[in-house]
C-alpha cells in the first residue's frame, strides 16, 4: 500500500534535452577564447612575476650600492696600511712645529689648572690661623691700639690665657 | 569521440598550459556538460538560463581548476560550483524578473489521490524547490538517477563513491522530496 502511495511511483521524469555535442565545444572554445584575452589585458603589475622580478632586482640593486659604499670608504686602519712608513715619519717632520705647539698648549693649560688649585688652597690655609708666628709681624703699638679699640682689658685677656 | 581521461590526468594536462590546457577543458566540458545542463536546467528551468549558468559555471572552473586539490571527485567539483551559481542566479533573476518556465520536468501518471489534482508544472516547480533543500550530495545523487537515469556503477566511478553510498543518498533524497512535496501540496 506504501509502495503505492509512494509519489515517485506515479511521476515519469521527462528525458533531458541537453543540447548535442557541439554545443559543448563550442562553448569550451569561447570560454577558452574569452580567458586567454583576460589573460593579454592583465596589467603588468598584477601579475605575481612582475613583483617578484622586481624583489629580485631590488635586493640585487641594494647588496651592489652596498658592495659599492663598502670600497669607496675603507677603514681608516686599512688606509693606514697603504701609507709607507717613510711618509708618515715625512710628515711629522714637515708638522712638528704644529705638533709641538698644541702639546705646549696642553701642557700650559693644564700647568695653569693645577697653579690654579694652588692658590686656593693657599687662599683656604690663610684662613687657618697661626697667630704666633703672625704677630711677630705685627707691630706692638698696633697691638696696643687695636685692644684700645676693641675695649679689652690687657689684664683680663693675660688671665684668660694664661689661667 | 576522443576517450574521456581520468581526472588526475586531466588536471595535470591543465596545468601544462597552453593547447595541452585547452584540450584538457574542452574534454572536461564536452564529457561533463550534458549531465551539468540537465542539473542546472532541472533548477532554471529554462534553456536561456541553463545557458547563462552553464557558461558562468566552466568560467570558475577554468580559472579555478589550478587550485582543485582532488580532494573529491572533479564531477563533484563541479557539481558544487554549479549548484552555488545556479542558486544565486535564480535568487537575483527571481528578484529581477520572476520565473519564466519552459516546461515541465515530469509527467503525472494517474492513481494517486494527491498528484492527480495538481498539474505537472507545479509538481516540477515543487520538486526543484525540494531539491535545493537538500544536502549537496544527495541533490546531487538524486539528480544523476532520477534525470539522467545513471547506473550506480557509472555514478560511482563519476563521484567516485561506493555503490552503497550512493543507493543510501538516493533514498533518503526521494524520502525528503516526498515529505516536502506532500507537505507542500496538502497545506
Amino acid at each position: 500500500m506504501e509502495q503505492e502511495n509512494n509519489i515517485f511511483n506515479h511521476l515519469k521524469a521527462k528525458k533531458g534535452s541537453a543540447p548535442n555535442h557541439s554545443y559543448f565545444e563550442n562553448l569550451a572554445k569561447t570560454i577558452i577564447a574569452k580567458e586567454e584575452k583576460k589573460a593579454v589585458i592583465v596589467p603588468l603589475y598584477k601579475k605575481p612575476v612582475f613583483w617578484l622580478i622586481a624583489s629580485a632586482a631590488s635586493v640585487a640593486l641594494l647588496f651592489i650600492l652596498n658592495t659599492t659604499q663598502t670600497k669607496n670608504t675603507p677603514s681608516p686602519l686599512l688606509a693606514l696600511n697603504e701609507i709607507s712608513k717613510s711618509e708618515i715619519v715625512n710628515y711629522i717632520d714637515d708638522n712638528i712645529e704644529e705638533f709641538d705647539n698644541y702639546l705646549l698648549s696642553q701642557y700650559i693649560s693644564e700647568k695653569l689648572i693645577e697653579e690654579s688649585k694652588t692658590e686656593i688652597i693657599v687662599a683656604t690655609l690663610s684662613v687657618d690661623p697661626e697667630p704666633i708666628k703672625e704677630l711677630d709681624k705685627v707691630e706692638l703699638d698696633d697691638i696696643l691700639d687695636y685692644f684700645e679699640l676693641e675695649e679689652i682689658d690687657i689684664y683680663e685677656l693675660e688671665d684668660e690665657l694664661y689661667n | 569521440m576522443t576517450e574521456h581521461l581520468d581526472d588526475k590526468t586531466i588536471i595535470e594536462l591543465f596545468n601544462q598550459g597552453g593547447n595541452d590546457a585547452n584540450s584538457a577543458f574542452t574534454q572536461i566540458v564536452s564529457h561533463y556538460g550534458p549531465a551539468l545542463y540537465n542539473q542546472i536546467r532541472a533548477m532554471a528551468r529554462n534553456h536561456e538560463w541553463t545557458n547563462d549558468i552553464l557558461q558562468n559555471v566552466f568560467i570558475k572552473v577554468f580559472q579555478n581548476l589550478p587550485t582543485f586539490k582532488g580532494e573529491s571527485a572533479l564531477y563533484t567539483w563541479i557539481y558544487r560550483i554549479a549548484r552555488n551559481e545556479t542558486l544565486n542566479f535564480l535568487e537575483k533573476e527571481k528578484r529581477r524578473t520572476g520565473i519564466d518556465i519552459d516546461g515541465a520536468l515530469l509527467e503525472i501518471i494517474a492513481g494517486h489521490d494527491v498528484l492527480d489534482s495538481t498539474s505537472p508544472e507545479q509538481i516540477s516547480q515543487l520538486l526543484q524547490e525540494a531539491i535545493e533543500t537538500l544536502p549537496e550530495k544527495q541533490a546531487l545523487v538524486f539528480q544523476l538517477k532520477y534525470f539522467e537515469d545513471l547506473k550506480y556503477k557509472e555514478i560511482s566511478i563519476r563521484l567516485k563513491t561506493s555503490e552503497g553510498a550512493l543507493k543510501a543518498n538516493f533514498h533518503h533524497a526521494k524520502q525528503k522530496i516526498e515529505a516536502f512535496i506532500l507537505t507542500k501540496l496538502n497545506h
